[in-house]
C-alpha cells in the first residue's frame, strides 16, 4: 500500500511530505528520501526525548538517548517495515537505551535487580513532595506505572502497549486496572475520579 | 483480542459510565489525564547541533546506503544461513550431513573473503590515524564521537586544540561536521 505512494522521492521537499502518514514516510525513506526521515524525526523527536527523560531524569542523557534512538532507526533502512504504531516500535528502543545511559552514567554494574532499582529511581528523584499525583505515581509498582503512562500520557491503545512491552493484552489490562484502583482509592487522588 | 470500545479510542473519551464490572474501569476522567500529563511535562531543550548531526547522518547514510557496515555483514550472514537451512530443509540434528557440510563451507568461504577484503594493513593505518577522533574512547571512530564533541561544545567554550578536527585553528561546529562526515566515510569504507 505505502510502497505505491512515492515512487520518485527525489523531488520531495519536507513541505510536500508533512501531511503523509508514518507508513508513507517510511516507504519514502526506504527509497532513500532524507526529507521523509526529517519529517519522521521532527514528528517524534520531542516524544522520544521526553520519554528518555522519564527514564533517566537527566537532560544530557535524554539527548544522548535521542541521538542513539534515531541512529538505531536509521540502521533499519532500507528494508524497514512498519507493522504497528511508530511509538510502539520506538518505545522499547528508548527504554533500553535509557537504562543503558543511566547505567553508564552511574557506573552501575548490570544486574536484573539493579536495572529495576534504576527504573524505580526515575520517578522518585523528581521531587515527589511537590505533587500528590507525582508522589503516588512513584509509589506504584514500576510495571503499573509504565502501563498507566503509556496509556494516558503517550496515548497508546491497550493493544499497542501490549506490543511495545511484549506482554499479553490481559496483563496490560490487569496492570492498568490495578494502577487506577490504587489511585481511585487514595485520598489524595480520588478527587480526580469523583463526578 | 481487540476491544475496540476501549482500545482504539483516545483515553478519557469513553461514553459509557464508569463501573467496576466492565472494561470502562480501564478508562479515566479527562481531568485525571490532564493532571497526569502535567506530571510528565519536562522541557528538554534540544540543541540545533543535535538535530543537524542526526539529519546530516541520515542524509549521508540514505544517500550511500549502509551496506558496508559490520552490522549489515552479520545480518547478511544470518540471512544466508537461514536460506541455506530452508533450501536443505535443515533440521537441528545430524541426519542431513550434505546440507550441514555445505552450509559450513559457504560460511567459511564468506568469512575468508571478508577477512581478505578487509585487509589488515589498511585497518592498522586507519586505527592509528583516528585515535584523536575517538572522543568517547570506545575504540571506534563513529557518529557517537561527533555527538560527544557536540556535547562538549555545548557545555564548554574552552576546548583543547587537539579537538580541532578540521585543522582550521578553531574548535567549533565545523569540527563536529567534519567528524560526522569522517565517521560516515569510515563506515562506508568498511571500518565500522
Amino acid at each position: 500500500m505505502a510502497e505505491n505512494v512515492l515512487v520518485d522521492t527525489k523531488a520531495n521537499t519536507p513541505n510536500d511530505l508533512e501531511g503523509l502518514s508514518d507508513l508513507d514516510l517510511i516507504a519514502a525513506i526506504n527509497h532513500g528520501d532524507a526529507g521523509a526521515f526529517e519529517i519522521v524525526y521532527f514528528r517524534y523527536r520531542d516524544w522520544v526525548v521526553s520519554l528518555a527523560y522519564r527514564f533517566t531524569q537527566d537532560r544530557d542523557a535524554s539527548i544522548d538517548v535521542l541521538q542513539e534512538t534515531f541512529l538505531y532507526v536509521l540502521r533499519k533502512f532500507p528494508g524497514f517495515k512498519l507493522t504497528a504504531n511508530f511509538k510502539t516500535f520506538l518505545y522499547p528502543a528508548v527504554r533500553n537505551l535509557s537504562i543503558a545511559a543511566r547505567r553508564k552514567a552511574s557506573k552501575y554494574q548490570a544486574s536484573p535487580a539493579g536495572i529495576h532499582e534504576l527504573e524505580s529511581a526515575a520517578v522518585e528523584t523528581s521531587k515527589p513532595e511537590c505533587h500528590d499525583l507525582e508522589y503516588l505515581l512513584s509509589s506504584l509498582p514500576l510495571e503499573q506505572r509504565e502501563v498507566l503512562l503509556l496509556r494516558f500520557v503517550d496515548d497508546l491503545s491497550l493493544a499497542e502497549i501490549a506490543e511495545a512491552l511484549a506482554i499479553p493484552l490481559g496483563t496490560v489490562k490487569s496492570r492498568l486496572h490495578n494502577a487506577l484502583s490504587a489511585l481511585r482509592a487514595d485520598e489524595r487522588t480520588k478527587k480526580f475520579f469523583e463526578h | 483480542m481487540q476491544e475496540p470500545d476501549d482500545n482504539e479510542k483516545p483515553p478519557g473519551t469513553s461514553s459509557r459510565p464508569v463501573g467496576p464490572s466492565n472494561t470502562e474501569f480501564l478508562d479515566a476522567p479527562l481531568g485525571f489525564i490532564q493532571a497526569l500529563k502535567r506530571t510528565q511535562e519536562h522541557r528538554v531543550a534540544i540543541p540545533p547541533s543535535v538535530d543537524e548531526v542526526i539529519l546530516r547522518t541520515a542524509r549521508q547514510q540514505l544517500k550511500s546506503g549502509p551496506q558496508s557496515s559490520k552490522l549489515q555483514r552479520f545480518e547478511g550472514l544470518g540471512l544466508l544461513w537461514r536460506k541455506l537451512a530452508r533450501l536443505g530443509e535443515w533440521q537441528p540434528n545430524w541426519g542431513a550431513p550434505a546440507a550441514w557440510i555445505g552450509a559450513t563451507a559457504v560460511i567459511a568461504l564468506v568469512i575468508f573473503l571478508a577477512v581478505i577484503h578487509k585487509g589488515p594493513s589498511q585497518n592498522k593505518s586507519a586505527e592509528k590515524a583516528f585515535v584523536r577522533e575517538d572522543l568517547n574512547h570506545d575504540g571506534q571512530v563513529d557518529i557517537l564521537d561527533a555527538f560527544a564533541l557536540a556535547r562538549q561544545l555545548r557545555d564548554s567554550s574552552n576546548l583543547p586544540q587537539q579537538l580541532d578536527i578540521n585543522g582550521d585553528g578553531v574548535v567549533d561546529e565545523r569540527d563536529v561536521e567534519a567528524l560526522a562526515t569522517a565517521a560516515v566515510k569510515l563506515a562506508k569504507g568498511g571500518r565500522s
